[in-house]
């Protein structure tokens, strides 16, 4: 699964910043991009090839980023990033809830593009190959397509329960970051998530176990005393 | 209006109390003309010259002489009496002094009856009974006003009566001229007052203009006019203002992202020179910096002119506060360890649930949080407390860095406009605020929420 050969539409009525967004994505090894200038550019362009992901501005001469997303998703299915001026809630609230895959307010930082970008690919493209998620915290080995763990080579793999699943997955997608109490009980739990921060703590406890060499002395799921949890890189 | 009520009483009660003084002023004034009549010294009647006393100093003999003639001529002189002279049982003079001859002869029983009820042929006279006969005083001419007044004792009675009531009756009215009267007046300025209430709520006002308040009522309606008429300009202007600052801080955007993405480019190229791989990075962090200033000043604009709307929601405060404490560790690049976040909770305020924007929240405690970063490169210890106090939420951050400059610190509890940049604190304060709450910075910050 080599997302780099992805084709990548980047359509934006600035001509320098599409310029500068198709540098950037080569230079960072996605080698097929296009650039268009407007909406109706884009349309043709995607009647012409099959893309895989398509970073849209919002604000154009012609027609406004959202409609031509809301018109060109009831025939196609390509992934779409938002990378617009506009920074309001109401703005991004309504790309996502167009079913954008992301929306990134300029100024942006190249990094957070291209992190994006790999994000939504790693998603979409070549999804119906299955292959396996596999994650590695120090010695063990995370396989999250099936949803076991393998705490060293020799070791016998064991199997994550629902809840643990749902934390280590997180922890995954934001390694290195601390996350709130209130953020893994949502994740796990879902919105009404207040009563459950002492059962979040046994659910740690148990990923922990299946984890750390040593649970009681934790190298990799760090505590932030009052904060939250942190899984170290 | 309250106060108008209390004018109303008050103006009842002086007025009132006006009449009533007035009244007894005069009842004084009677009084004393009622006893300077009494002390004058024209005619003496009463006293140690009254008829009575002079009647009994009269001293007779066996055949009913006056023995005291020449002391009682002394007496009667004294006592201003024009002539004297004493009846018999007769009519016949017996003593006199000083009478003319024209008075000077027998008086008959109809003589006597008239003249001691009215004149001697134009003398006031008094009488009184002595041992030798009647004795007659008469005064100067002009002198005495002599009247007699008969009337029976239920007419008395009722006459009494009649002035009390009288009295009762008269004042009462008055009382109830006044009350009425006055509240006529308080109905017109009720009106009055009422339209510069609204005046005063910014709401429009439309008096009627007649009547004794006419030109106040104009006055009124037109500064009312005035007033919403401004209104609405500083409203427009204000609203110009805020676009405008939009419509920058959007078209900055795209040319600052140019900026940004070539000096990261730059800044990552490994084909180039370390020295301008540094200023690369230095065009990127300073581009973020602007970036997070327009991002400011946009938010700021709309915060003052209340043109953000707030969406609020029903939010954990202790949550809020985790979360913009991680943020801020989170986004730190490099050196994230020298940071560390000491943070107490009571359980109450682990519990408090605040209706409040969470966007907004989380970036006022992230401003804090991150100024306490910026500001220590070195690293520091943040402190966060939260707890509830006599039903009042408060949230205090703090840390064992630099603290807050103390100039910065009075200009932005006394928001006194500074030229220092403290965007991100006046931002923090008009987000509290906006959520009714109370901001005041010492050397941390403590945020109020009733």
């Amino acid at each position: 699964m080599n997302y780099y050969n992805a084709e990548i539409l980047i359509a934006d009525d600035n001509y320098d910043l599409c310029q500068m967004i198709k540098t950037m994505l080569i230079t960072n090894g996605f080698k097929n991009t296009d650039t268009v200038l407007s909406c109706s550019e884009a349309e043709s362009m995607i009647y012409k090839k099959k893309y895989s992901l398509i970073i849209l501005d919002v604000n154009f001469p012609d027609e406004d980023g959202f409609s031509f997303y809301k018109r060109l998703s009831q025939s196609f299915d390509i992934p779409v990033i938002f990378l617009s001026a506009r920074d309001k809630n109401e703005d991004r609230l309504k790309g996502l809830g167009l079913g954008a895959d992301d929306y990134i307010t300029k100024p942006f930082l190249a990094e957070e593009l291209l992190l994006r970008c790999r994000a939504v690919l790693k998603r979409t493209y070549n999804k119906d190959k299955n292959i396996d998620r596999i994650y590695k915290i120090g010695d063990t080995e995370i396989n999250m397509s099936a949803g076991t763990v393998k705490k060293t080579p020799e070791s016998e793999e064991t199997a994550l329960t629902n809840k643990e699943y749902k934390l280590l997955n997180v922890f995954l997608e934001n390694r290195g970051r601390i996350l709130t109490f209130d953020f893994l009980a949502e994740a796990v739990w879902g919105e009404n998530y207040y009563a459950y921060e002492n059962t979040l703590m046994v659910h740690i406890r148990k990923l922990r176990e299946k984890i750390e060499l040593n649970p009681s002395n934790p190298k990799y799921i760090i505590t932030m005393k009052g904060l939250g949890y942190r899984l170290n890189k | 209006m309250k106060s108008l009520i209390k004018i109303y009483f008050k103006y009842v009660i002086l007025t009132v109390s006006i009449a009533m003084a007035f009244i007894v002023v005069q009842m004084c004034i009677y009084i004393y003309a009622g006893v300077l009549m009494w002390q004058n010294d024209g005619v003496p009647l009463d006293g140690k010259y009254s008829v009575r006393n002079i009647s009994q100093q009269f001293e007779f003999d066996e055949n009913k002489n006056i023995t005291n003639s020449e002391y009682m001529n002394g007496i009667i002189d004294d006592a201003k009496c024009e002539f004297a002279f004493i009846l018999d049982d007769n009519g016949n003079i017996i003593w006199e002094h000083n009478l003319s001859d024209d008075l000077n002869h027998k008086y008959t029983v109809s003589d006597v009856a008239s003249f001691s009820k009215w004149y001697l042929e134009g003398y006031p006279v008094s009488v009184w009974e002595t041992e030798g006969g009647l004795a007659v005083l008469g005064y100067p001419k002009d002198s005495i006003w002599k009247y007699n007044i008969v009337q029976d004792i239920k007419g008395l009675h009722m006459l009494f009566k009649l002035i009390v009531f009288g009295i009762i009756s008269s004042f009462v009215f008055v009382a109830v001229l006044i009350i009425i009267f006055g509240y006529g007046y308080y109905k017109k300025v009720k009106v009055i007052t009422d339209g510069i209430n609204n005046l005063s709520n910014e709401m429009p006002v439309y008096m009627p203009v007649n009547g004794n308040f006419k030109e106040i009522a104009l006055c009124i309606n037109k500064t009312a006019e005035k007033l919403i008429k401004q209104k609405s300009i500083i409203e427009k202007r204000d609203e110009a203002r805020t676009e405008w600052i939009s419509a920058v801080s959007h078209d900055i955007r795209t040319p600052l992202s140019l900026i940004m993405g070539y000096g990261e480019m730059i800044s990552q190229n490994n084909n180039i020179d370390n020295d301008t791989k540094e200023k690369g990075s230095v065009i990127k962090e300073q581009s973020i910096k602007i970036k997070k200033l327009i991002e400011d000043l946009n938010l700021a604009s709309k915060l003052e002119y209340n043109m953000q709307p707030l969406r609020k929601e029903y939010i954990r405060l202790s949550s809020v506060v985790r979360q913009a404490a991680v943020e801020c560790i989170n986004s730190i690049n490099e050196g994230a360890e020298k940071y560390n976040i000491n943070i107490d909770t009571s359980p109450e305020f682990d519990e408090y649930i605040i209706n409040a924007d969470k966007q907004l929240m989380l970036r006022a405690f992230e401003n804090i949080v991150g100024n306490s970063i910026r500001h220590n490169s070195n690293g520091c210890e943040i402190y966060i407390k939260g707890y509830i106090e006599n039903n009042k939420v408060h949230v205090i951050f703090s840390d064992s860095g630099l603290g807050i400059p103390k100039d910065i610190a009075e200009n932005i509890n006394n928001n006194t406009k500074s030229l220092k940049h403290i965007m991100g604190l006046i931002i923090v304060k008009r987000i509290i605020t906006s959520h009714g709450g109370k901001m005041t910075v010492n050397k941390g910050i403590e945020i109020i929420f009733n």
